[in-house]
């Protein structure tokens, strides 16, 4: 019962929309801006690391533009060429914002190997190099705040600690190499603290495109019981059995569902007031909002061949 | 509205021929309830040409082994459908009269189809160029030709290419499960962006390289004669690989992204020839540069199409062959139905569309909903080939209350028409 009220709760993403959006863009601000300070740093000092936490800001960015934009989407009513409106753009952007991170680490790693390789012309202004990084550091933990404050409430608080930790440990690393340099003059620490940093990012958007292949596959979304929810429905008076499922979500908190139902042969009873019910018992015990079900009388009027019959998947799921 | 129920009437006792006639031929002594009980449907297509003449104890045997254990229970519903699309295609003279059902058998099995031909057409060309690709590393070793192994670092990108849009043609069929109830299908949706946005990536490469040669242009320097041997045999291997994925291009949005890497790399090919000619005979030297750019354009131009098709369809747009608005008002010209709603139809891969949609009916046709399921299965599936449909017929529009509706006329009063 709890569990449709509850997302309904967390994952409307009105409440608080104008203060919300306001954080969201001056964090988008300051994390764009250290990323360019970073880049111009990184090309003038010579330092590597520095371009790879750019790189790494690049995903802190893109995540910020990522929730303003799904508030954006949620205002946007659909249309004829895009029935589900623009939800899944979220998705979508998740990937392609993954994608050039691997391009940007990909870069990182390339580069800080060829620097390792012909270290002759390692010339590094540790000072620059230091006042840039800290800088990024602070900007880094104020962004990573206001992120959590502001937005992104569907992220488990898992994940948000543990993507606090790589921001902050990239920074970190640029900070300490920073330090090596200048104290030290071991330049050769830069090209490895970069090789790290690319690691980093590369890691962090591991789980993020997991996530996004699973849902760009329409696969089953994970706080969906598909068991439970077909065995529900086949509970209900007058359906003999429930097949073609299929469950998947349009975007974070936004799913569907669409199964063709048996009813029993003869069933005379209103099926206006069972399609009711059905609708009642979907959204209030698993949450699911979107539904359509089409009611049959015999299993022999559809034919798709690719049918997921959920007494198949139960009796395997039993054994 | 009689002719639902005869038409139903009809379709049962057509199902009940169907294994009368082959139980009671074959399956003479066999306790006939025990037989309906498990194995009828499954056997439906292949018994009647396999086993026609078999021997009664074979075959009860061969049924009963097989099949005991699943098919017991989910049967009724279920494995009746999955093999009826089979048995369709392999017997069509089973004599099934359902316009709708042959209609879903002939697509499933044309898509299945085409995925064949796509894996076919695909490992020929792979073969083709990671062949090339191994000859010209044989030879770069052994000649010291640099220019050898940059040409065979090039047909790596094809090769990796193709290599990645077989992978998803293999993964793509394995079977649907409770946690993907699609399957994995959307892989070739997923590699098709891929290659098509690595391409992209590729073109931004080429236009850096480029202006690093117009900035120090005295580093160039083209080894005239090998490089338009090695460039003209590659420019054959990619004309004859861009042949043989073309035909299934125009299918598959995954052949297509193999299909435009080696369309890129036969344009690199003919710029490689084109400057080696210009180079050898007026030495001038900037017309690589100029030609990788230009190439470059050409490339992500190709590849624009691709990007925004495989993009739509992971976006979960509308595809482009399907005119909503026409097949909405035929909809709502099936007798008995007020008015659609809460449409919804999308591509999970090439070949595969879904619609789900909320039909309002007139309460005065309650009782008539199997046939109004059947006309409108017949609009979806025979005249805009969609292969999965559901439609949730309702009497009132106060029950559903999804508020992201596409309401029909709000579209159609967007409608230019």
């Amino acid at each position: 019962m709890a569990t449709g009220l509850q997302r309904e709760n967390t994952g409307g993403g009105e409440e608080g929309g104008g203060a919300g959006r306001r954080s969201l863009i001056i964090a988008l601000g300051l994390v764009l801006g250290i990323m360019i300070a970073e880049i111009i740093g990184g090309l003038l000092s010579g330092s590597l690391v520095l371009l790879a936490d750019a790189g790494h800001m690049l995903a802190t960015a893109s995540a910020i533009a990522i929730a303003l934009f799904v508030a954006w989407a949620e205002s946007r009513p659909a249309s004829i060429e895009r029935t589900f409106g623009y939800h899944r753009a979220e998705v979508v952007g998740a990937m392609l914002s993954a994608l050039a991170l691997w391009l940007v680490a990909a870069w990182v790693l390339f580069e800080s190997i060829n620097r390792l390789r012909d270290r002759s012309e390692l010339e590094i202004e540790g000072g620059l190099m230091l006042v840039i990084g800290a800088i990024g550091l602070g900007v880094n933990v104020l962004a990573a705040l206001v992120l959590r404050w502001g937005g992104r409430r569907s992220e488990r608080a898992g994940d948000a600690l543990r993507h606090l930790l790589a921001d902050l440990l990239a920074s970190v690393g640029v900070v300490v190499a920073a330090v090596l340099v200048l104290v030290n003059g071991w330049t050769v620490v830069d090209p490895i603290v970069s090789i790290g940093v690319a690691a980093l990012t590369a890691a962090s958007s591991w789980r993020l495109i997991l996530q996004v292949f699973h849902t760009l596959l329409e696969g089953t979304p994970e706080h969906i019981d598909l068991y439970q929810l077909c065995a529900d429905i086949e509970d209900v008076p007058g359906v003999t059995l429930i097949h073609d499922v299929h469950a998947w979500s349009i975007s974070d908190n936004n799913d569907a569902f669409t199964a063709h139902v048996i009813l029993e042969p003869g069933y005379n009873g209103n099926t206006e007031e069972l399609l009711s019910n059905m609708r009642r018992l979907i959204y209030e015990k698993h949450g699911v909002r979107h539904l359509t079900l089409q009611f049959e009388e015999s299993a022999s009027e559809c034919l798709e061949d690719h049918h997921l019959s959920h007494l198949e998947a139960r009796s395997r799921f039993d054994s | 509205m009689a002719s639902a129920h005869r038409h139903d009437d009809e379709h049962a006792g057509h199902d009940d021929d169907e294994h009368a006639g082959h139980d009671h031929d074959d399956h003479a002594g066999h306790d006939h309830d025990a037989h309906a009980g498990h194995d009828h449907d499954d056997h439906a297509g292949h018994d009647h040409d396999d086993h026609a003449g078999h021997d009664h104890d074979d075959h009860a045997g061969h049924d009963h082994d097989d099949h005991a254990g699943h098919d017991h229970d989910d049967h009724a519903g279920h494995d009746h459908d999955d093999h009826a699309g089979h048995d369709h295609d392999d017997h069509g003279h089973g004599g099934h009269d359902d316009h709708g059902h042959g209609g879903h058998g002939h697509a499933h099995d044309h898509a299945a189809e085409l995925r064949e031909a796509s894996r076919r057409s695909l490992i020929i060309a792979f073969v083709l160029i990671a062949g090339f690709m191994v000859a010209e590393i044989i030879g770069g070793i052994m000649s010291g030709s640099l220019a050898l192994l940059a040409d065979a670092g090039h047909m790596a990108t094809d090769a990796a290419s193709i290599a990645l849009a077989l992978l998803a043609v293999w993964i793509a069929g394995r079977p649907e499960s409770i946690e993907r109830t699609f399957g994995y299908q959307r892989t070739e949706v997923l590699a098709a962006a891929f290659n098509a946005l690595s391409l992209w990536a590729i073109a931004g490469w080429i236009v850096w390289e480029a202006i690093e040669r117009f900035v120090n242009h005295h580093e160039v320097h083209i080894e005239g004669g090998l490089m338009l041997i090695v460039g003209g045999i590659g420019l054959l291997v990619n004309i004859i690989a861009a042949f043989v994925l073309h035909a299934g291009s125009k299918h598959s949005l995954n052949v297509d992204g193999a299909f435009k890497h080696v369309m890129a790399d036969l344009m690199g090919s003919i710029g490689v020839v084109i400057s080696g000619i210009i180079v050898l005979t007026t030495g001038w030297v900037l017309i690589d540069p100029i030609l990788s750019i230009g190439i470059a354009l050409l490339i992500v131009v190709s590849s624009w199409r691709l990007v925004l098709r495989s993009l739509n369809v992971l976006l979960g747009g509308v595809p482009e062959h399907i005119d909503l608005y026409a097949l909405c008002a035929e909809i709502e010209d099936v007798p008995g139905v007020t008015l659609i709603h809460d449409v919804h139809v999308f591509t999970v891969t090439s070949n595969f569309d879904l619609m789900t949609a909320h039909i309002l009916v007139d309460p005065a046709y309650q009782g008539y909903e199997d046939e109004i399921q059947r006309q409108l299965r017949h609009i979806a599936s025979e005249r805009y080939r969609l292969h999965h449909v559901t439609f949730q017929l309702c009497y009132s529009a106060g029950e559903c209350s999804e508020d992201h509706h596409v309401g029909h006329l709000e579209a159609l009063s967007r409608s230019p028409g």
